[in-house]
């Protein structure tokens, strides 16, 4: 379980502007790697990247040493689990149809009986099996992020790629995502996480990515990257970071 | 357990629904055929429907009733598909093949041909060169320039689903423009006239070859596409980047699509003319009864596409016998009211883009 | 730049304006008083207008549907000093008096676009300075013909001879009055509808008492563009003017276009079916496309078939409906009719409206009062 993930002196130009340049980064099975850093610097871009959607000018991505795009798209598909930050539309779909649609690298004409026990399995991980019925409209914000995350588990994948999947919950379900992320990371699941709240990321991440205008202003554990002077640079707001008094709830302390 | 169940028993629902419907499409066949002018007992139509002679009769429910009612069902599925296709490949409630402009190249394609062959006289001795397929044939190959000329320009904007959208309100427009300029300056008013005539859809105007080669491009290409993309549509909902992390091509499934509902809808509107409001009324219609799944959205679509198209159609030829209504303007009379009706009574799309 | 009071730049552009807007008011107000020709005659026109006709009328135009036709009638075209362009690029075919009258009217310069639709175009108009302007009723519904007489600084009598595809004697002899006065053809005028009225009589005459009347039908007729063999038309002229009635009668009682469904036809089973020839081409393609229907039709099956000159284009050409009227009497009532050769009879009216015999002309272009078994043969 896991894939080993390389990612190689990346860079790519959105209408002439760097959008990524000269990412590097590791990340393997039972592994979180959050990618921070402020709006425009890169993180959901190089999700993108890592996901096969998006095609560097220069450098490269491994899946286990192997180069992502000699990799046969329905490969890559079954094995990553994607989570977008939002929808484009949703059409009075059913969160158990919607969940479905994760499973289609492995549908031929329709989906199957398994195809469907997936589905529902996913449902229940993330505690959305009542909904299955609604449709994506009636949810709630948080509803619908952890249904787009069930989406990702129905692809029973080896990679998850989240963008934000936190920024639109609250307190209680912020907390049910993380702890879901570390239950798939103990199953050996390679996690990136593109994420804004920095205390959330020095939670949960094994490392951390800092991003600033499409390069990497800093990388490693999550103590050595999140220091006041990084983000004083990168973000331009002074923080103390409080080991003692932080907020903490029950469900965390394990 | 009960939640499994509760799946189920929605599934469950749906195929009824759908069923239901095909049920119905059966029994409005018959239906359809009993109705109109000619004086006759059921068990003579009957009789007539299962041993067909040569007596006026026959051809009375033969050529005049169920070939229309047949042409009822095949092109009202092909456009409730299409539209419910093209809605969801561009992600928008309101698009349909008519989105791209086919039925003003349609129009043209009549414009011109009539142009070639009258040469601007009505001339008796033409009646001999005449091909009675030319108008046909020229609306269908206008109606498929019209869609390449718009596939082409989106792909240069990376066929994404505003830039095809853009593309085919310009060049719909470019068209709109050369249809009106010609009416204006080169046709006369017969001419101008016999094209407004045409474009009122007519499902008498279709013949027994006509509809066969309808059916069979239909039955063979369109509409098994369309129910085999079912999943893709599903999933083309959420997003490009979804529909690639998944491992399809949006753009792939966009181009084709495009090219295939143009295919089957061109196909229909060269032979019996301009038919609106099914690819929007039945996919509209089909959403508030069986959700937004294409697997069973579809086929309920493409039914009630059918089912409204035949009552259009029989309603268009009884109501103020033995005067005919065409069908393209029953439609209209019947589509419009209907879709403001779906409007307001609910339904919610969701827009996210 | 002060703002208090007008540059020296500023002050001289309003007074040129204003010198240049007095001086067009000024002509403009000289026109419309101008003196011109003293009226003597005053004539009523169709819309109730009371008309002072100049004294001298030389010059005259005519627009919108049919009301060239009146001008040839009346044997006045040396009077015309313009035409509609359509007059020309239209072909002559189809209209009685441009297939009489039209080599002339190339000569003639252009005053407006001409069509059922188009509206009239003043400046074009003007330039030809005409006395009088004979203006459709059509036309005049689109476009207000006192607004028109101040364009064009001239006189417009608004005329109309019935319906579009009507055969209507009496609006004709009133539009004829009107213009026999208005172009000094008074005399020709009385003479034509003392004809027209000749013709009526006589058809009454003959098919008055008939008792028994066959069933018919009248189909593709003109209307609007090509036509198929259901497109009828209720109380169809020439057939009233033999008292007679077709199929489609019992099903509206508004003279006008009807869209009939062919199981009607069938159900009725006319025994005598007639086809506007102007149409001829799009029923002969529906009935290659689908002879079964058609040939369940008795008509057909016993060739009873026969082919009418289109008489309905750029309004009613009354000569080739009078002419249709006499050809289907024959066919219709044979013993009444048996000393009508119908196509010298249609040459005797067009003689009698325009002087030339137009018939040869018109069967070549659609085929002539005819017998058409041949192109639609069952079995």
């Amino acid at each position: 379980m896991g894939i080993e993930i390389k990612v190689r002196n990346v860079k790519l130009y959105y209408k002439s502007v760097k959008a990524l340049d000269g990412v590097s980064l590791d990340v393997g099975g039972g592994e979180i790697l959050s990618i921070v850093g402020p709006n425009g610097a890169g993180k959901s871009t190089l999700l993108k990247v890592i996901n096969g959607i998006l095609r560097p000018k220069i450098g490269a991505v491994y899946f286990d040493e192997r180069l992502l795009y000699e990799i046969p798209q329905k490969e890559v598909a079954m094995k990553t689990g994607a989570v977008p930050q939002r929808l484009s539309s949703t059409g009075m779909l059913t969160v158990f149809d919607f969940v479905l649609t994760g499973r289609r690298p492995y549908i031929n004409f329709t989906p199957t009986k398994i195809d469907e026990e997936k589905a529902y399995e996913a449902l229940k991980t993330v505690n959305a099996a009542h909904l299955a019925n609604r449709t994506l409209e009636e949810l709630s914000g948080g509803e619908l992020q952890r249904v787009i995350i069930a989406r990702a588990l129905a692809v029973e994948p080896e990679v998850m790629l989240l963008d934000e999947p936190t920024s639109n919950l609250d307190l209680k379900h912020q907390q049910e995502t993380l702890n879901l992320l570390k239950a798939l990371r103990s199953k050996g699941l390679t996690i990136l996480i593109a994420i804004h709240d920095l205390t959330q990321a020095y939670r949960i991440s094994d490392k951390i990515l800092m991003l600033n205008n499409g390069k990497v202003f800093a990388a490693g554990k999550p103590e050595e990257v999140l220091t006041p002077q990084n983000i004083l640079t990168v973000y331009g707001v002074p923080t103390i970071i409080l080991k003692e008094h932080k907020i903490i709830t029950p469900a965390e302390s394990i | 357990m009960w939640i499994k169940l509760s799946i189920k028993h929605s599934n469950y629902k749906k195929r009824l629904t759908l069923v239901c419907l095909i049920i119905l499409t059966f029994f409005l066949v018959p239906l359809s055929v009993a109705l109109g002018w000619y004086k006759a007992s059921l068990l003579d139509i009957l009789r007539v429907l299962f041993m067909p002679d040569n007596s006026p009769l026959s051809t009375v429910v033969w050529d005049l009733r169920l070939r229309r009612v047949l042409a009822a069902l095949i092109i009202g599925a092909v456009l409730a598909g299409s539209g419910t296709a093209i809605q969801a490949s561009l992600r928008n409630p309101l698009a349909s093949p008519f989105t791209f402009g086919l039925s003003f190249a349609a129009s043209l394609g009549v414009a011109v041909a009539l142009l070639f062959l009258q040469g601007g006289s009505i001339q008796r001795f033409q009646i001999y060169f005449y091909n009675p397929f030319i108008v046909s044939i020229f609306a269908f190959i206008f109606s498929l320039i019209q869609v390449m000329v718009i596939l082409l320009l989106a792909y240069k904007a990376g066929l994404g689903a505003r830039a095809l959208v853009l593309s085919a309100i310009a060049i719909s427009f470019v068209y709109q423009a050369i249809l009106y300029l010609l009416q204006y300056l080169v046709l006369n008013e017969i001419l101008t006239s016999t094209v407004v005539f045409w474009t009122f859809g007519d499902l008498g105007r279709i013949g027994w070859g006509e509809l066969y080669l309808v059916a069979t491009v239909s039955l063979a290409i369109v509409i098994p596409y369309f129910l085999y993309r079912s999943i893709d549509y599903d999933l083309m909902l959420s997003g490009d980047e979804l529909t690639k992390s998944a491992g399809i091509s949006p753009e792939r499934i966009r181009l084709e699509t495009t090219i295939i509902a143009a295919l089957g809808t061109a196909m229909a509107t060269s032979f019996v003319g301009i038919i609106g409001f099914i690819c929007l009324v039945a996919p509209h219609a089909a959403r508030l009864i069986v959700g937004g799944g294409h697997k069973y959205l579809m086929p309920t679509s493409m039914l009630m596409g059918s089912i409204i198209l035949m009552i259009s159609d029989t309603i268009g030829r009884t109501v103020i016998a033995p005067t005919i209504i065409p069908v393209g303007i029953m439609t209209s009379m019947v589509g419009a009211p209907l879709l403001v009706y779906l409007l307001i009574k609910g339904g919610k799309y969701g827009h996210r883009d | 730049m002060s703002r208090k009071s007008l540059t020296n730049i500023q002050a001289a552009i309003l007074i040129a304006v204003i010198v240049v807007a007095a001086a067009l008011s000024y002509l403009a107000v000289k026109s419309y008083i101008s003196p011109g020709n003293t009226p003597e005659t005053y004539v009523e026109d169709i819309l109730g207008r009371k008309v002072a006709l100049p004294q001298k009328i030389n010059r005259v135009v005519a627009i919108g549907p049919g009301m060239l036709r009146l001008v040839c009638y009346l044997n006045a075209t040396d009077l015309l000093v313009g035409v509609e362009e359509s007059e020309t690029s239209w072909g002559f075919t189809g209209r009685d008096y441009a297939m009489a009258y039209g080599e002339s009217f190339r000569n003639l310069p252009i005053i407006g676009p001409g069509g059922p639709g188009k509206p009239p175009a003043p400046e074009l108009i003007l330039a030809v300075k005409p006395d009088l302007i004979i203006m459709s009723r059509t036309y005049a519904d689109m476009y207000d013909p006192d607004r028109l007489q101040t364009e064009t600084n001239s006189t417009i009598i608004v005329v109309d001879y019935g319906p579009a595809g009507s055969l209507d004697v009496e609006g004709l002899a009133n539009a004829l009055n009107i213009l026999g006065t208005a172009l000094n053809r008074k005399e020709r005028a009385e003479n034509l509808i003392k004809f027209v009225e000749s013709l009526r009589d006589d058809l009454k005459a003959r098919t008055e008492n008939i008792t028994l009347r066959p069933k018919v039908y009248v189909g593709a007729v003109s209307y609007k563009g090509a036509q198929p063999f259901t497109t009828t038309q209720v109380l169809f002229p020439p057939l009233q003017l033999l008292y007679t009635s077709s199929i489609a009668d019992k099903y509206s009682n508004k003279t006008g276009v009807y869209f009939m469904d062919f199981e009607a036809i069938l159900q009725e089973q006319p025994e005598i079916v007639f086809i506007d020839e102007g149409n001829l081409n799009t029923v002969k393609q529906d009935f290659d496309k689908d002879p079964g229907k058609y040939c369940q039709l008795t008509a057909f099956q016993n060739g009873k078939i026969y082919g009418t000159l289109p008489y309905n284009y750029y309004h009613t050409n009354i000569a080739v409906a009078l002419a249709d009227a006499y050809y289907i009497g024959k066919v219709l009532y044979p013993d009444h009719f048996g000393d009508v050769n119908p196509e010298l009879k249609a040459d005797e009216i067009f003689q009698a409206f325009l002087g030339k015999s137009l018939y040869e002309q018109y069967k070549e272009a659609y085929g002539g009062f005819k017998n058409l078994s041949e192109m639609f043969k069952c079995g």
